[in-house]
């Protein structure tokens, strides 16, 4: 068991789905999945911030992982679920999304780690942020999921 | 039993608790040099006492060396022989402090050199012949029953032994105590101490070293010990057996002691020597260096009546007359308790859960039944009890902070020749431990620039007519969620013409900018880095530090720093600094769907208007609603608007604010209409609101960092509910409203700038020897300052580093057909705005800021890369078109747009309507540059005419214009049939979302903001395209 681990390095990822694309972040990043969605707005605040959440006594701030990737925000509804991230990712934080997916086991050969290339601004600029949030995808048998890197969120949210 | 590091733990609680108060009291005493108070001078030597004999213990060699000699001098002070002259008062000090200093390492105190506070200290005990004499003569004890006794005192001791309290030899077996009552020696010490004087102290096991604990087998200590008890209650006290009590004689002893009450001892019942002999033991303080012979002793020499108050700083119930019993005493004792301020700290966050969970009982409650309800009142109460309990655990008087300044302030004012004096107010004013902490080093920086720059030499205030005396307070007082600290001198103030020209000498800020600033702000330049007033670097406060260590402090506290300075008249220093605590009153409040607190403390009253008054009530100035409460004015603040506005009001949104109210039809009013009036220092005004809950204490969460620059929260808060609601910060939301009038000034003059057509604010500027340039102000980022050994050169491009990002430097002349950059290495570099890549303008001088005309003359002299040329200051300058410049330079840096939307390959002819010559010389460049045709209009009506006289393609349009604005010049483009199809772009300075709606309304295609020329350019493109 052990000794197969050892041989084949893998990495399992909490997916989930956005305007039905599949979407990933590793699952040691993730504390927990959340459906609480009644969310205090933050006027002021960037568009991509949701708003503040209480989850049983810590605020987090939630963020509209739609608007990250380019989609239109949209209503919550029953099906959506907010993710949230442990404190190394960042202070108490989670990211809204349309639909929680499986947790997938996948051997890190199959992870195609998105390189940056060379003309890519170092950070800022809205294609900037997008990029920077996207740390590699990998193939299924079904599809494709993106992997996403959680810990370049809330630099990105300005 | 002890081991040797609680025990130095122990001493040193102890002994710095003592130093604490010792400074204060010394200073006092100097005060009153003439009838010292008795109880102050006992004070002070029972507090060095109380160090000496505990050193002793300990084998601290040279704290009880120091502590003893000092301990001489306040004896000489406490029997009268000595007054509490400066020079006495001044030693003493300086032995506390060296004393504090060993505390502080106490370990490696027996290395540190004592011998100058020493000598200067025991040179002072000269000074009395008769107590040195006194001193000297050995005086012989012996028991009640005759026998000789082994402690040896001299006369000068006995004689202070006040004459009602008798003498006793107690003898203690130290080993038994600790084994049997767990009863260490320094506790011993100080139960005797509470009821009596420890005359003298010895052990008789002389080489043995208490630190090491204490040895299994017995361990004789013998205490000289003198107190108004009563024999049998010695024995009740003490619990020790009659055997190991000796009366000793005090009459007889010597004819010249005098003892008028001293008839009692007599009558006591006689306690027989049971005990061998004891060995005349050395006490452990090696006491050879003693100047003044008394015998070695590592004694104790306290009186009993007055001690509990004092020495157990939590007992404040004075015991006065009535001797508290040890056992008492000793309970005191143990009610201190270290704790690690983490244990506090989990405490405060699990007290602010516990008070979030009753929230949510409280809430539930209401529903529920009789018998629950009574249940969760009483988590209430105690809930609400425990929180404030556990606040006060880590809240401390700033009096300690406060406490350490006079003796600063005095020593300053001898060494200097000042004289200062500090009056403190608001010591009781209570902290939290770690703001407290911080504040420490700048609170006394602040003091020591007060001593040093602000307050004059007396000569000096004498001629200015001022007191000699210069007089320094600080106060210290709770306000607006805030703990206020004030320093106020009646100095010499801030000159704001020596700062102006320190800051030019020091080129922190330019002359014209200089000028151009308020005094306020101008004083606010001393907190800048590297800014000192004063020529003169003095030991004190010129030590290369200055007032912006003190602003980093505070900043970093999370407080302010305002400064207020009239010249001549003194200096104000008003610190703000947050509360961290964590729960807080609130007034809970309704806007829209969501709920906000705003912090009792800022909150004054609250209004609530009905019907006609809604309307009628409520009044405009030019740009602002007000409304009169009572006698005053008070502006007021939607804050439906406040939150529906992205960006801080300006001039222009608070008119558009008040236009909108004020032409509210009256059927849209609603019935009524609430606002609370909030305070912000001395600000006053009304927030309007949609509807008021009611108070809640809620708990203080901080703003996420991701969000922690939005101004006009300060926290959020979960509610009993569950859902999160946010704390307004009351400063915030006044300055984002603009009510606070720091930025009015400015505004108005780039609002100004604005409104004035011809006039353009530009940047004069030197490169060669021989051109002058110019620049528009509104197109540059900012200027940095530049030397030419810092740049780089990667091929035959140059390159500085600015703020860690490298930037290519454009030399004018080698775009432009001007004379070679000036020989310095003193360089600037424009920095324009809208320019993606990183990248300066170099030039040699800046010459100045100011209004010029720009009616551009382009006949004279023209080159391709320049907008023209006017004559600014009898010179005729070059006005620089940046964006061809690099574009020049760099061609390729524009060729992505090029490639991305090319203009379009035939010449298309455009429509330039603009009222600003010198916008519409620029954007007319911009145009020709991309091979656009270009006809130009002054106004609306004049585009208007140009239409009829010839085609366009595109029509480019400003929208404020005087004789016909850009709403009604589209209009009516639009509603000729011929023309409606033109494309038309707005290109303005306004940039908010309704002028934005307002223009596609009108018939506009696009909204462009003007100086972007690579958006407007790409923008131009793609509708040519279409």
């Amino acid at each position: 068991m052990k000794k197969e681990n050892i041989d084949k390095p893998s990495r399992q990822f909490c997916t989930f789905q956005i305007s039905e694309r599949l979407f990933g972040v590793d699952i040691l990043d993730v504390k927990e999945v959340n459906q609480e969605t009644d969310f205090t707005p933050i006027f002021h605040a960037p568009k991509k911030v949701k708003g503040y959440v209480n989850i049983r006594g810590q605020i987090h701030l939630i963020l509209d992982l739609r608007l990250f990737l380019g989609f239109e925000s949209k209503k919550t509804d029953d099906a959506s679920r907010v993710i949230l991230f442990k404190p190394e990712v960042g202070d108490p934080f989670g990211v809204l999304v349309d639909q929680i997916g499986d947790v997938f086991e996948v051997d890190e050969a199959r992870i195609e780690e998105r390189v940056r290339e060379e003309h890519e601004l170092p950070e800022g600029g809205e294609q900037g942020g997008a990029l920077n949030l996207l740390s590699g995808v990998c193939k299924l048998e079904n599809g494709l999921l993106v992997i996403l890197n959680s810990r370049s969120l809330l630099k990105n949210i300005w | 039993m002890e081991n040797d590091t609680e025990m130095i733990d122990d001493f040193v609680t102890e002994a710095k608790e003592h130093l604490d108060t010792i400074e204060e009291d010394l200073l006092n005493l100097e005060k009153q040099k003439d009838n010292p108070d008795r109880k102050l001078v006992d004070k002070v030597f029972r507090a060095i006492h109380s160090i000496k004999g505990a050193s002793g213990f300990l084998g601290l060699r040279k704290i009880g060396d120091l502590a003893h000699v000092m301990e001489t001098l306040l004896s000489m002070m406490r029997a009268g022989e000595l007054r509490p002259e400066s020079e006495f008062i001044d030693a003493l000090l300086s032995g506390a402090d060296i004393l504090a200093t060993m505390v502080d390492d106490v370990r490696h105190s027996n290395e540190v050199d004592i011998t100058t506070v020493h000598e200067r200290l025991s040179g002072m005990l000269d000074l009395s012949p008769k107590v040195k004499s006194e001193l000297n003569t050995a005086v012989k004890l012996s028991c009640s029953e005759g026998n000789e006794i082994s402690f040896d005192i001299n006369e000068f001791t006995l004689k202070n032994i006040p004459s009602n309290m008798s003498l006793y030899v107690l003898r203690y077996d130290l080993t038994e105590l600790a084994r049997h009552e767990n009863k260490g020696p320094l506790v011993l010490i100080r139960e005797l101490l509470s009821t009596g004087d420890i005359i003298d102290a010895k052990i008789d096991v002389p080489s043995y070293d208490l630190r090491e604990g204490l040895p299994k087998e017995h361990l004789l200590y013998e205490v000289l010990y003198a107190t108004i008890l009563f024999p049998d209650d010695i024995q009740e006290v003490t619990g020790l057996k009659s055997d190991q009590i000796l009366h000793v004689r005090r009459d007889g002893l010597r004819k010249t002691v005098p003892s008028p009450q001293l008839q009692e001892p007599d009558s006591e019942p006689e306690i027989p020597d049971a005990e061998p002999e004891i060995p005349d033991a050395e006490s452990e303080i090696p006491d050879s260096s003693s100047p003044c012979q008394e015998p070695r002793i590592s004694a104790q020499n306290y009186r009993a009546s007055e001690l509990s108050p004092e020495i157990e700083t939590e007992n404040r119930e004075p015991a006065r007359g009535k001797p508290v019993s040890p056992s008492k005493s000793c309970v005191n004792l143990s009610r201190t308790l270290r704790i690690d301020v983490d244990v506090l700290d989990k405490l405060m966050m699990l007290a602010g859960e516990l008070v979030l969970v009753r929230n949510q009982q409280l809430l539930f409650a209401e529903t529920s039944a009789a018998l629950s309800r009574s249940a969760v009142q009483r988590l209430d109460i105690v809930t609400t009890e425990l929180q404030e309990t556990i606040m006060r655990t880590r809240m401390q008087p700033i009096g300690k902070l406060f406490g350490k300044l006079p003796r600063l302030v005095r020593d300053f004012g001898k060494k200097h020749g000042k004289q200062i004096k500090l009056s403190i107010s608001g010591s009781d004013v209570e902290l939290d431990k770690t703001i407290l902490e911080f504040l420490a080093d700048p609170l006394t920086h602040l003091i020591r620039n007060c001593c040093d720059h602000a307050i004059e030499s007396p000569e000096k205030r004498i001629r200015a007519k001022k007191p000699e005396a210069g007089c320094i307070s600080l106060s210290a007082y709770h306000e607006a969620g805030h703990i206020n600290i004030d320093i106020r001198d009646d100095g010499r103030g801030i000159d704001p013409d020596l700062i102006r020209k320190k800051a030019m000498e020091n080129q922190i800020k330019t002359k014209d900018e200089l000028e151009r600033m308020s005094n306020k702000d101008i004083l606010r330049l001393v907190l800048l880095p590297g800014f000192s007033t004063t020529d003169k670097v003095t030991d004190l406060s010129g030590r290369g530090v200055g007032m912006d260590v003190v602003k980093t402090g505070i900043d970093k506290l999370g407080g302010t720093l305002d400064l207020e300075s009239t010249t001549g008249k003194g200096t104000e220093i008003h610190l703000r600094l947050p509360l961290t605590l964590a729960i807080i009153p609130c007034l809970v409040v309704v806007e829209g769907e969501n709920r906000y607190a705003i912090p009792q403390i800022n909150l004054v009253e609250l209004v609530c208007l009905y019907d006609k008054d809604v309307t009628t009530k409520i009044e405009c100035t030019e740009n602002q609603e007000i409304y009169r409460l009572r006698d005053r004015l008070l502006p007021m603040i939607r804050f439906s608007e406040v939150l529906a506005r992205p960006t801080m009001f300006t001039h222009k949104a608070k008119a558009e604010i008040t236009e909108k109210y004020r032409n509210q039809l009256t059927d849209n009013v609603p019935e009524s209409l609430s606002f609370a009036v909030l305070k912000v220092g001395n600000l006053c005004f009304g927030l309007i609101i949609d509807r008021v809950l009611g108070t809640e204490e809620i708990v203080v969460k901080p703003m996420h960092p991701a969000v922690k620059s939005l101004s006009i929260y300060s926290g959020a808060t979960i509610m009993g509910d569950g859902k999160v609601a946010l704390i307004l910060d009351v400063e915030g939301i006044a300055a984002y409203a603009g009510i606070i009038t720091d930025n009015s000034a400015e505004e108005a003059r780039t609002n100004k700038m604005k409104s004035d057509e011809n006039l353009q604010t530009v940047l004069l500027f030197k490169y060669g020897e021989k051109e002058q340039f110019a620049m528009s102000l509104p197109l540059i980022r900012r200027i940095e300052r530049i030397s030419i050994s810092d740049i780089e050169y990667i091929g035959e491009k140059e390159f500085v580093t600015i703020n860690g990002i490298s930037t290519w430097i454009l030399r004018p002349d080698k775009v432009l057909t001007v004379s070679p950059g000036a020989e310095r290495d003193d360089m600037f570099l424009i920095i324009p705005k809208y320019i993606r890549q990183p990248m300066g303008l170099l030039a040699s001088e800046l010459v100045d800021i100011q209004e010029a005309s720009v009616e551009l003359n382009v006949e004279s002299y023209m080159e391709d890369g320049l907008l023209g040329t006017s004559v600014v200051r009898d010179h005729m300058t070059l006005f620089i078109d940046i964006y061809r410049l690099i574009e020049k330079a760099e061609p390729e840096w524009f060729d992505e747009r090029r490639t991305e939307n090319p203009p379009p390959d035939a010449i298309k002819q455009v429509l330039l309507v603009e009222d600003a010559s010198f916008f519409r010389q620029l954007i007319k460049g911009y145009l020709k540059a991309d091979g656009y045709k270009v006809i130009t209009a002054e106004n609306g009506q004049a585009g208007l005419d140009r239409m009829n006289e010839t085609q366009f393609d595109l029509i480019v349009s400003d929208i404020e214009m005087p004789v016909m604005d850009g709403w009604d010049f589209m209009e009516n483009v639009r509603k000729n049939e011929q023309k409606n199809h033109i494309p038309a772009v707005a290109l303005t300075a306004l940039d908010a979302e309704k002028d934005r709606e307002k223009a596609i309304k009108c018939g506009y295609d696009r909204y462009e903001i003007k100086l972007d020329r690579e958006r407007f350019l790409t923008t131009v493109a793609e509708m040519l395209k279409k």
